[in-house]
């Protein structure tokens, strides 16, 4: 303390001093490779993730349970409500269902007059939401898969019913979901009666409004949004979610997708995936013009690819 | 034989690691523990301030950079630059402590305050000069007021369960200047 100053502090303060100046010093510059070269220290992020993550998993489980007891619990209470809400939603439900078993009818007889066999490559694997990894500004979760059972960057991740977002960082037994509404999320869509096409935008709200729209009177709400495939990373057809109209009168994505609960999700092998890794490859030209626009770009890439391979 | 006095400052670094390693552990749990929506106050920071304010000799530099880094690394944050202006927050913290010993808590309060939003701005400073896409202003002060909001609670959770308090007059010079 000030008072009463030992004699050695004369000694011991520079060195304190040092110590510190080494530790700033040290960590910025840990900050400033990730900022250079992003892809190699996210991946020394994806292996601690993949370290600590599973070993915290016999803590989670419990207390992850009980508080789904909570929650189950705490829905007793609203029971009522929820009764007059579900039979509401039933009677809408029983004109759906009407004319869902028509319109799967049209379509067996259509896919029949065309001889159309659906692709065998849209496979999926399914994994467990291990953690809920997101800090205020970033909505992501992760996964109990991982490169071992073949994950790669870019899939695509639903639940039962609609997209929820993408892989972004591969360890060997975990994977990191960027969701849908995450702010570095973007989706290209078609908004299903117009046909326009247009970008769900994730802004860390619950519903991401939709960009670049061409003509948006003709939008409704209640319109379904479907992925588009532009750009490759989401083949074409996925359900994303329904257009509502945000308190500030802008177009947004109610998504299909169950956020509030992300348990079990899909990750579709639906493409074949290119390997991301560099930055510039996530905007990428499409292999062949790739090849014929930037030949000098190629032999600078070579020794990278060489170099990531034995992570595969 | 070990020396009381030593034992009872190792044993709190233990306690230090151990409350910021339940601190991340909360915040990885898959199930929505924030405020209707709000973002959650940085309490790891809390705690740090708070423990450096009262035993500067309990929370050594290095522990600071390890657990931040890994907080960093865990809650995909740019890695190293929040922990690199909380290490100097706390530097800054045990500095003016050490210099100008005891403090009410008003005025305490207010230097942490200060401190917490020279932080924000210095983060947000360092994010925009190096061109990293960085989150709205307004969610940013809202985490740096609640952090301030959280303060007294956390001061007061520290001196009831860890009972960490001020350094009697007999005790400061034991271990008061060590690394």
């Amino acid at each position: 303390m000030a008072r009463d100053r030992n004699s050695d502090d004369i000694y011991t303060r520079p060195i304190r001093r040092l110590l510190i100046g080494f530790l700033v010093v040290l960590l910025l510059a840990v900050f400033l490779v990730w900022r250079i070269d992003s892809p190699r220290v996210e991946r020394f992020r994806a292996a601690v993730v993949d370290r600590i993550v599973p070993s915290m998993d016999w803590a989670m489980v419990p207390v992850t349970r009980v508080a789904r007891m909570v929650e189950n619990f705490q829905s007793y209470t609203r029971i009522y409500e929820q009764n007059q809400e579900l039979r509401r939603e039933l009677q809408q439900m029983k004109a759906w269902r009407e004319a869902a078993i028509q319109l799967e009818q049209r379509n067996a007889k259509l896919l029949d007059l065309n001889k159309v066999r659906l692709s065998p490559q849209l496979t999926y694997v399914t994994g467990v939401v291990l953690a809920d990894s997101g800090s205020p500004f970033r909505r992501s979760v992760l996964l109990n898969v991982g490169a071992r059972d073949g994950i790669r960057d870019g899939w695509p991740v639903m639940d039962g019913l609609g997209v929820v977002g993408r892989i972004s960082g591969v360890g060997r037994t975990t994977a990191r979901v960027i969701l849908a509404t995450d702010s570095n999320s973007r989706i290209p869509v078609r908004i299903q009666p117009s046909g326009q096409r247009a970008m769900a935008a994730g802004d860390n709200s619950d519903t991401p409004p939709l960009e670049f729209l061409e003509a948006p009177e003709l939008v409704r709400p209640g319109d379904r949004v479907v992925t588009s495939g532009d750009g490759g990373i989401f083949p074409a057809g996925l359900l994303l979610g329904q257009i509502a109209t945000g308190p500030d009168r802008r177009l947004r994505v109610r998504l299909a997708a169950d956020y509030e609960r992300l348990e079990f999700l899909r990750v579709l092998r639906s493409h074949p995936a290119r390997h991301i890794d560099e930055p510039g490859n996530l905007v990428g030209l499409a292999p062949e013009e790739e090849e014929e626009e930037a030949p000098g770009i190629e032999d600078l890439r070579a020794p990278a690819a060489a170099g990531t391979a034995p992570d595969d | 034989m070990i020396d009381p006095a030593a034992l009872h400052v190792w044993s709190h670094r233990v306690y230090f690691v151990l409350v910021c390693l339940a601190l991340i552990f909360i915040r990885l749990l898959p199930i929505d523990i924030g405020f209707f929506g709000l973002p959650g106050p940085d309490l790891m920071l809390c705690v740090t301030a708070a423990w450096i304010i009262r035993r500067p000799d309990f929370v050594p530099p290095i522990l600071i950079a390890l657990l931040f880094l890994t907080a960093d690394l865990l809650f995909q944050r740019p890695p190293g630059l929040h922990s690199a202006l909380v290490l100097i927050t706390a530097e800054f913290l045990r500095r003016r402590v050490q210099r100008y010993g005891d403090m009410t808590f008003a005025v305490e309060w207010l230097l942490v305050s200060g401190a917490f939003l020279a932080l924000t701005v210095a983060e947000r400073v360092a994010l925009a000069v190096s061109f990293t896409p960085k989150p709205g202003l307004g969610p940013m002060l809202l985490v740096a007021l609640l952090t301030v909001l959280a303060y007294p609670l956390v001061v007061l959770f520290s001196n009831m369960v860890f009972r960490v308090r001020k350094a009697a007059p007999r005790e400061a010079g034991i271990l008061g200047h060590r690394l």
